[in-house]
């Protein structure tokens, strides 16, 4: 029996044999690539928030990880002027407030989506409000006595946290973290099976515009949440919706793919949409690699890696207990187009075959 | 590293570049390879890992946290790989060893126990063990190059060293062939 330290010095004595020096012909390939490949230069000030975290158990897969984004500036404006009040139904329990000692009613992970034109037309909006930092993609997570939001779109991210406390259909959010750090927002709020909504009430506080653009999708009820398994496939079906999607032989050797198959073998996806915006890919019950989604509506979302690789536009269908995934856009609004090879990868995991709903 | 090297690549200085690729890429190149077990995939993931590097270098915003970024392209450059390895195409499946017999040396038995063991871990588990046990950085330079927290970082670890020890000991127990003889 080994002791911890013996494995501990063992795999050290293991790790440092073996290759090290990388070959001059890999070098000089990088070198020469250089002059004809751009640099990508930040519109804005990135990573300047570190990655929130959470973890993420699925029935398939031992163990996954998160990631949550949260990078980027943009700013909330501060109303300037009262808008119409919305009504608000309380559909809480009245007087429940976060103690951080348990869970509160509000508790979970939510997504919007909005354009500028959206944020624009509603009539709650004031001037100071229509900036980059205020439309695009969002989500907002209560947990215990803490929430946090993070807003994405092609121009700006954006990111805060801090704690909260409800009031019956009363909840005040105090930023302690991020790009609205010191500032306090107050809606009333209401949240049915499957959208929690905010609405105004100046007597409360401050309830910036972007909150109440659009209601609030509750991912743990979605249509998509839970996990899903594919049929097993086999390379050449795989290699069959490649090509059924565009690709080329020639593309999928460049990127590594073997359209002969030469190696044959099968793969047998699953998919785990999880209430807080992680989807795990699996293959064989093994995760594949980690990834979020954000929903664009109730018939596409886009995923991808949490850093924004290998992100695409997909819509869904849903059909009793089978899903059905076409890849709409081989790229996402913030990030542009994936490449190639995952391109052609993803669109073999997701559309080779339709996935059924797990128990 | 020289962030004055760093800064000016950021700038589009491709001679900086040159020296800051012939100075990391030796490191990137032994890192990937620990992580991937295979000589061809750590040099694709380097040689991406790279290109990233000078592709993304103006999105740095500390130019004194390059090797931590770096290492981070890195790792994700070894997900493409592997994934590609199991995913979509079954086209270069890591090969997975045959058993060996037990006559070969304490070391060498070792080394092939460890070898099987390490392949049976995922990439997420296998960057941890490398960047912790052959790079020597804290848990907390691992949790901030992997963009996971530190508690991640501290179950994979242990989940991995875990499996790296039953590899190690099944070695010590007689095969199941040997004890049904």
């Amino acid at each position: 029996m080994s002791t911890d330290r013996d494995v501990e010095r063992i795999v050290r004595s293991w790790m440092d044999e073996g290759v090290t020096a990388l070959p001059d012909r890999v070098l000089d390939l990088v070198l020469d690539q250089i002059p004809a490949t751009p640099q990508r230069r930040a519109a804005w000030p990135v990573r300047r928030f570190p990655i929130l975290s959470t973890y993420a158990r699925i029935g398939l897969v031992a163990a996954a990880v998160i990631l949550a984004v949260a990078v980027g500036i943009g700013l909330l404006g501060r109303p300037s002027e009262v808008g119409p009040l919305a009504s608000a139904t309380p559909s809480p329990s009245s007087s429940l407030s976060p103690s951080g000692i348990g869970p509160s009613p509000i508790d979970g992970t939510y997504q919007t989506s909005f354009s500028l034109a959206d944020l624009t037309a509603s009539p709650l909006v004031t001037a100071n409000e229509i900036k980059d930092g205020n439309w695009g993609s969002w989500q907002l997570r209560f947990r215990m006595d803490r929430f946090s939001y993070t807003q994405q779109n092609n121009i700006a991210n954006s990111s805060s946290q801090g704690s909260f406390t409800i009031d019956g259909d009363a909840i005040t959010l105090a930023v302690d973290k991020g790009v609205h750090v010191g500032e306090t927002f107050a809606f009333r709020w209401q949240r049915n099976a499957t959208e929690l909504t905010f609405s105004r009430d100046d007597t409360l506080g401050i309830g910036p515009t972007p909150f109440l653009v659009k209601p609030w999708l509750r991912l743990d009820a979605i249509a998509l949440a839970g996990t899903w398994l594919g049929a097993e496939v086999t390379c050449a079906q795989q290699i069959a919706t490649v090509e059924a999607a565009g690709f080329t032989a020639e593309q999928m050797t460049a990127s590594g793919l073997d359209p002969t198959c030469a190696n044959g073998g099968t793969n047998q996806y699953g998919l785990g949409f999880l209430a807080d915006g992680t989807l795990a890919v699996t293959d064989r019950g093994a995760i594949t690699h980690p990834a979020i989604y954000r929903l664009i509506d109730t018939q596409s979302f886009e995923s991808g890696q949490p850093d924004g690789f290998a992100c695409l536009t997909y819509g869904y269908a849903i059909d009793g207990d089978q899903l059905t995934i076409e890849i709409l856009d081989f790229g996402c609004a913030a990030t542009g187009p994936a490449t190639l090879g995952d391109q052609m990868h993803l669109t073999a995991i997701f559309e080779t075959s339709p996935f059924t709903r797990q128990p | 590293m020289d962030t004055e090297l760093v800064i000016r690549a950021q700038h589009g200085d491709e001679g900086a570049f040159t020296s800051l690729a012939v100075a990391v890429g030796d490191r990137l190149h032994a890192v990937a390879h620990r992580i991937l077990r295979d000589t061809d995939l750590a040099e694709d993931a380097t040689q991406q890992a790279l290109l990233n590097v000078w592709r993304d270098l103006p999105q740095l915003r500390d130019p004194a946290r390059f090797d931590a970024w770096s290492y981070r392209l890195l790792v994700r450059a070894c997900y493409a790989e592997a994934r590609r390895t199991r995913s979509a195409s079954n086209l270069r499946l890591l090969p997975a060893d045959e058993p060996m017999g037990a006559d070969g040396t304490s070391l060498v038995i070792d080394r092939d126990q460890l070898e099987r063991g390490f392949r049976r871990l995922s990439i997420d588990h296998r960057a941890v063990v490398v960047l912790h046990h052959y790079l020597d950085l804290p848990l907390s330079e691992v949790a901030e190059t992997l963009g996971v927290p530190e508690g991640t970082v501290r179950s994979r670890l242990h989940h991995a060293m875990r499996g790296l020890r039953a590899a190690l000991d099944a070695d010590a127990r007689p095969t199941r062939r040997e004890g049904s003889q």
